[in-house]
């Protein structure tokens, strides 16, 4: 038998706006794609053949000789899928839908494919890989239990490093620390899609995944801020930049995901450490925390004070803080663009990037929105953070979407253009 | 540690993030509505458990106490669960 993954394309920030070209400086980086398909491929039996296609690097409706084709996506990739999936069972192929937006919208998938897997997929893909050698799939599978973590495999991120060729050489790849949250961000699908049950890899685990990198020359990411959460989870963090540290291996870890709250409550102390492990850059999420969703909406003086301690304890720390501004909360209004850009000028901010926010299916926003009738686009497509695909509440989707355009012009003007280091990653996606 | 002194360490962490000063701290003030504690300052208040109490209280569970009372209890179960964790 032979397994066909296929990690389909999204419409990136400078696809949607090319205008972004001309003013932001960049060398624009296309990253690694997520860990769902290395994570079901290292769950797939020795006997059943892989074999990978990533859709962004050239289209994947090319005939194959699998027999079952699975895809793994998010939202901004939906629209793609579905395309690719009337492809493949065109071809005659069974298809297989999992990741995070078949996990949210499975009724929606079941109309498009053979069966959809909701939830981690691990503990149910032998019994759907069964399912297909015996000809009786299922519409959908659901694991009974969420799985125990600190008994999975490395993920196969070998498949992904075999797609590199020409331009596409990604120097950092994923690595998963944890799963699921226990927090309930209005924007974050965390909790839904991987439960609210906070769960870590072992130790060894991660580490394991950073020297399966090390060994192609390859640095992680990090992109999850809940591996700072105050407690157990920092302290598992800590041992890991320890174990970092005592190998001699500081150049691992490329960027690691935070959000302003875990910079406030995290100990100079522990800053330090993560520096010593080669950590030079936080790529800093804002939008869903307290105080990225208070500091720019001109009534919250408390929070805007927090933001610019946030950023000086980092630039104190001597990690780059890469923020991601997000535009079109429900109490943004037009002179948040203006105290946005102030912001960032003041805390010395150099890398910024800029998005609107998203109702993506499955977070709380999204079941709020919809309650309210504010859903305006339903082109899954549009779901990439550079479209707006809702009402807002302060102002309309027009000025979010300008608003948003202004934040990237403005911040990048007058930035150097030839300086490669301002030009590296200033729109990863 | 005595419930009296890991009382009054906690009240002290609190003034630390409120307005309100530790004499002031009452077992029955709601963290949020009585102290002005808002969800940064609880995960401050948890970070600091952290660092000056060594306990490792989960997020889930610091997320259900609204309480100063509900503070104390908690960071005494969890003291209690570190002494017999290192008893035995």
């Amino acid at each position: 038998m032979k397994i066909l993954f296929v990690y389909p394309r999204f419409q990136r920030h400078a696809e949607a706006h090319p205008e972004l070209k001309k003013w932001v400086p960049m060398n624009e980086y296309l990253g690694s794609p997520s860990l769902g398909i290395a994570a079901m491929a290292a769950v797939t039996p020795d006997d059943i053949q892989l074999e990978f296609r990533d859709d962004r690097l050239s289209p994947a409706d090319r005939a194959t000789d699998a027999d079952v084709v699975a895809f793994s996506f998010f939202t901004p990739a939906a629209t793609r899928a579905i395309e690719l999936a009337a492809y493949f069972r065109g071809l005659g192929k069974k298809t297989i839908a999992g990741g995070i937006f078949p996990t949210m919208m499975p009724d929606l998938c079941e109309q498009h494919f053979d069966a959809v897997v909701v939830g981690e997929g691990e503990p149910i893909w032998h019994q759907v890989l069964a399912d297909v050698r015996s000809k009786s799939l299922k519409p959908r599978y659901k694991a009974p239990e969420i799985p125990d973590i600190t008994k999975l495999p490395m993920p196969r991120v070998d498949l992904y490093l075999a797609k590199e060729a020409g331009d596409f050489k990604p120097d950092d790849y994923p690595v998963q620390l944890s799963r699921g949250c226990p927090m309930s961000c209005v924007a974050c699908v965390l909790p839904t899609s991987m439960t609210k049950s906070l769960r870590h890899f072992s130790i060894d685990h991660v580490v394991g995944q950073l020297e399966q990198l090390n060994k192609h020359g390859k640095r992680a990411c990090l992109t999850e801020d809940t591996s700072w959460f105050p407690g157990a989870n920092a302290k598992q963090l800590r041992l890991l930049f320890e174990r970092i540290v005592a190998k001699g291996a500081p150049a691992t870890i490329s960027y690691i995901g935070i959000s302003m709250p875990l910079i406030i409550t995290s100990t100079p102390d522990m800053l330090k450490l993560a520096k010593s492990a080669g950590v030079d850059m936080f790529y800093l999420v804002g939008g869903f925390d307290p105080i990225t969703k208070g500091a720019f909406t001109g009534k919250d003086p408390r929070n805007l004070e927090r933001a610019y301690t946030a950023i000086k304890k980092s630039l104190d720390a001597g990690i780059e803080p890469y923020t991601s501004f997000l535009l079109g909360n429900e109490d943004d209004d037009e002179g948040t663009v203006d105290r946005m850009l102030e912001f960032a000028a003041k805390s010395g901010i150099t890398k910024a990037e800029f998005a609107i926010f998203t109702p993506y299916p499955g977070t709380p926003s999204w079941v709020k929105l919809e309650q309210e009738g504010r859903i305006i686009d339903r082109d899954w497509g549009h779901y990439n953070d550079a479209n707006c695909v809702f009402e807002p509440k302060l102002m309309s989707a027009k000025q979010v979407t300008d608003g948003y355009l202004r934040l990237w012009r403005d911040f990048y003007a007058g930035k150097d253009f030839s300086d490669k280091c301002v030009a590296e990653r200033t729109i990863q996606f | 540690m005595t419930d009296d002194i890991l009382t009054q360490r906690i009240f002290k962490m609190m003034a630390q993030l409120s307005v309100v000063r530790v004499p002031d701290i009452k077992m029955e003030h709601r963290l949020r509505e009585d102290l002005g504690l808002d969800s940064v300052c609880s995960m401050e208040l948890l970070s600091m458990l952290a660092e000056e109490l060594d306990l490792d209280v989960p997020m889930e569970e610091a997320a259900q106490v609204t309480t100063v009372a509900g503070t104390v209890e908690m960071a005494r179960r969890h003291l209690a669960l570190k002494q017999a964790a290192a008893a035995s």
